[in-house]
């Protein structure tokens, strides 16, 4: 049979049935329906595994594709802006990347409602009786960011010229706002799920959509989101810079894919310096919106999920650090900075140290009985979060200076306050690093609670002074700075390693954090309201959720081989 | 591909799944817990003896009721630690307290409202600051859900509040017998 006739013919039973479940839900009004576990379709394997896989991989290339074309607006401006043509190039190859994604994304994205309309047939209807009519919006966002995509990406040289160019960044700005609407219409059902709103108890509508949509850790996933996927998507793509700069010795391309690289690491980086403040709000929204909710994640059973993020996120801000050391070898001005790096892995390697120190520890009884208790008299006080907030800000602190460094390293400043300059720079780490240890210490250990988790904000602030500051000095003091000679291409292969890891890491991070999120629910569909009585309604081990996201993670690595073979295919062509 | 490019191609391979699997290793470290979810039990209410009732309450503090998430020691409490606090005497200094603005007049209703009605009092130090400026108490009231705990519930949490110090069990059992 002809491939196309197939796909048609099981395209139409499957739509008859995705509307007929829908209209069935729709039929019904009142209180959430509270389904029993004999309601739920048995497939013989683990009907939430099934989900978990589709919706992690339709969510990582969900996120590429978000991300990249942001970026590569931003590229093409910069372009404009600067006049420099290789701005201009690089975002669209950037975009040429990414083009296949989406087609992955909507795949995966029609798979995963078929199967949640299929294996939780109560709680799907219900949800699309609460949001109503959205899911037409949703739909009709989806075709429009299409008809962006793909006048954007075909219209890059008929518009390249004048104010054509104009029209063109006109294009790929709607293209972006598609892709962002999509991301919070998505966010609204995610985040209504673990805090309801515009329903009563028994979960019967009383509000508007918009009472449904705005439910408290609406806002704080979305902006939480909109942040990560930026850094993934630079993360991913610099991952397809590194390999073609490992696969060819032509001294142009690999200057080329280098900077592609670099740009790539710069975005990622860049955007993951606020995430962990993005992800406190989110956490302490979740805190205010139900404490019990906050220490099941942060205290409870998936505490020590906690730990396993620290190795991660250590190994991005690892990587991230030694592909900048790495990279100033491209400037002979870099030698100025050398002496500082030691002192820079030094903060990283501690913070790690202090991050991945548990509260309670593994031991055998006698261990215990040793011990007297399972909390190391020394490294008990390292397990618990104000010893933690101060290593992951200490450790950003660090991190910001390399990446300060490394954009220093080619330049030298011409102004004559060049020297008060440096010197308020210094002060301002120096006053921050204090800040923060001391605020730590004292409020973390010597104080109870309601001043503990306040003093997290006066070390965020503390921290983003410092990258604020910085950015802003240096922006002031390296205006018409001397250039110092850099080379392109001259970088070691094993830094190049530092960008494979990056998106691994972050691939991984947001498999794991997806688990948390959706964890933290315990045994609710819709917290509160619609309970979870299917086979699956218990939060599984850590074990069990890292093989699962491995194997999305694999999976997720063969699709972007995939992704890259095509857009390599399309370089070539 | 040339030979080259695959040489690299399976280093690059061999170091990404190098490194996912070391991500997985990690994960089988930690102890591996389930977190169930609560199991629907059956109890006959009218044959329950006292310390059966006790026994309830405590199971429902650590279980289902998620009393002990918040209420343990410190440095990880993030409430009064009530399993290591005799009830009775705290009690008895609330009720006198200027702070005060509830109606219980003995132990067992100043329990019984601390669980349904939380924010009458908000003991020192435990408060979050509210949109007004002032504490609020962060505990979630125990008869609506999540929790939705019954009457007989809330009444075997007292139970158990009062028994473990040794004070006596001041409320009804659900088959009606006085202590």
């Amino acid at each position: 049979m002809n491939s196309s006739l197939r796909v048609k013919r099981l395209a139409l039973p499957l739509l008859l049935l995705l509307l007929g479940m829908v209209g069935v839900a729709w039929g019904v009004d009142g209180a959430a329906p509270q389904p029993l576990r004999g309601d739920y379709p048995d497939i013989g394997i683990s009907s939430r595994a099934v989900v978990w896989v589709l919706a992690q991989l339709h969510l990582f290339f969900g996120a590429l594709i978000l991300a990249v074309p942001l970026f590569v607006l931003v590229i093409e401006f910069l372009g404009i802006v600067t006049g420099d043509r290789r701005y201009d190039d690089m975002a669209r190859e950037f975009l040429k990347i990414s083009l296949v994604g989406f087609t992955l994304t909507a795949i995966f994205g029609v798979i995963l409602t078929i199967a949640l309309f299929s294996l939780y047939p109560q709680l799907m209807g219900y949800l699309a009786r609460v949001f109503d009519g959205q899911w037409i919006v949703y739909l009709g966002v989806f075709l429009l960011e299409n008809i962006f995509l793909y006048a954007y990406y075909y219209s890059w040289n008929r518009l390249r010229k004048g104010g054509q160019k104009w029209l063109h960044l006109g294009l790929g700005l709607m293209l972006n706002l598609s892709g962002v609407t999509i991301m919070i219409l998505a966010n609204a059902w995610v985040t209504f799920m673990m805090a309801p709103s515009g329903i009563t108890t028994d979960g019967t509508v009383v509000g508007d959509i918009w009472d449904i949509m705005h439910g408290p850790l609406w806002h704080p996933m979305n902006l939480h989101r909109f942040i990560a996927n930026i850094a993934f998507g630079g993360a991913v793509v610099g991952a397809y810079a590194a390999f073609k700069f490992l696969s060819t010795r032509d001294p142009k391309l690999r200057a080329h894919y280098d900077w592609m690289g670099y740009t790539s690491n710069f975005i990622a980086i860049l955007a993951f310096l606020p995430l962990p403040f993005a992800g406190y709000w989110l956490m302490a929204e979740i805190y205010a919106y139900s404490q019990q909710m906050g220490i099941t994640a942060m205290g409870g059973i998936l505490a020590w999920l906690f730990i396993i993020q620290a190795v991660l996120i250590g190994t991005i801000l690892l990587a991230g650090n030694f592909y900048l050391w790495s990279g100033m070898s491209r400037s002979e001005g870099a030698t100025r900075y050398q002496w500082l790096i030691k002192y820079i892995a030094l903060v990283l390697v501690a913070g790690f140290m202090v991050w991945v120190t548990p509260h309670t520890l593994i031991l055998t009884a006698a261990e215990q009985a040793a011990l007297g208790g399972v909390h190391h008299q020394i490294l008990g006080p390292l397990g618990i979060m104000p010893a933690k907030n101060i290593a992951v800000n200490l450790m950003l602190i660090a991190t910001f200076l390399s990446f300060q460094l490394y954009r220093r390293a080619d330049k030298v400043a011409t102004v004559p306050w060049a020297g008060a300059g440096n010197a308020l720079m210094t002060a301002i780490y120096l006053v921050a690093i204090a800040n923060i240890i001391f605020v730590g210490v004292y409020y973390g250990y010597f104080t109870n609670t309601v001043y503990k988790v306040g003093s997290s904000v006066i070390q965020v602030m503390s921290t983003l002074v410092v990258i604020i500051s910085g950015i802003i000095i240096d922006s002031l003091m390296f205006r018409n700075a001397t250039r110092l000679p850099s080379h392109w291409g001259q970088v070691s292969d094993r830094s190049q390693y530092a960008l494979f890891a990056l998106p691994i890491a972050y691939t991984w991070l947001m498999g794991l954090m997806g688990y948390v999120r959706s964890s933290v629910k315990t045994h609710w569909h819709i917290y509160g309201v619609m309970k979870d009585n299917s086979p699956d309604n218990y939060i599984p081990t850590i074990g069990y959720a890292g093989n699962m996201v491995t194997l999305v993670t694999v999976l997720f690595l063969l699709g972007l081989l995939f992704m890259f073979w095509i857009a390599d295919r399309r370089v070539k062509s | 591909m040339t030979s080259d490019s695959r040489w690299i191609f399976a280093k690059v391979l061999g170091f990404s799944l190098g490194l996912i699997f070391l991500f997985t290793l990690i994960t089988w470290l930690p102890p591996q817990m389930e977190g169930e979810a609560p199991q629907e039990q059956i109890i006959e209410l009218e044959a329950l003896t006292l310390d059966e009732f006790v026994t309830l309450g405590e199971s429902l503090f650590n279980g289902r009721g998620a009393c002990a998430l918040c209420h343990q020691p410190p440095p990880a409490g993030r409430a009064p630690d009530l399993r290591n606090l005799n009830m009775a005497t705290v009690a008895a200094e609330r009720l006198v307290d200027t702070n005060y603005q509830g109606q219980a007049t003995d132990t067992t209703s100043y329990l019984r409202e601390s669980m349904l009605e939380p924010g009458r009092y908000v003991a020192p130090g435990w408060g979050m600051v509210g949109s007004d400026g002032n504490f609020t108490s962060p505990m979630p009231t125990v008869d609506k859900p999540p929790m939705s705990l019954t009457p007989v519930e809330v009444d075997a949490i007292i139970a158990y509040m009062l028994a473990k110090d040794g004070n006596p069990v001041t409320v009804l059992l659900p088959g009606g017998e006085v202590q």
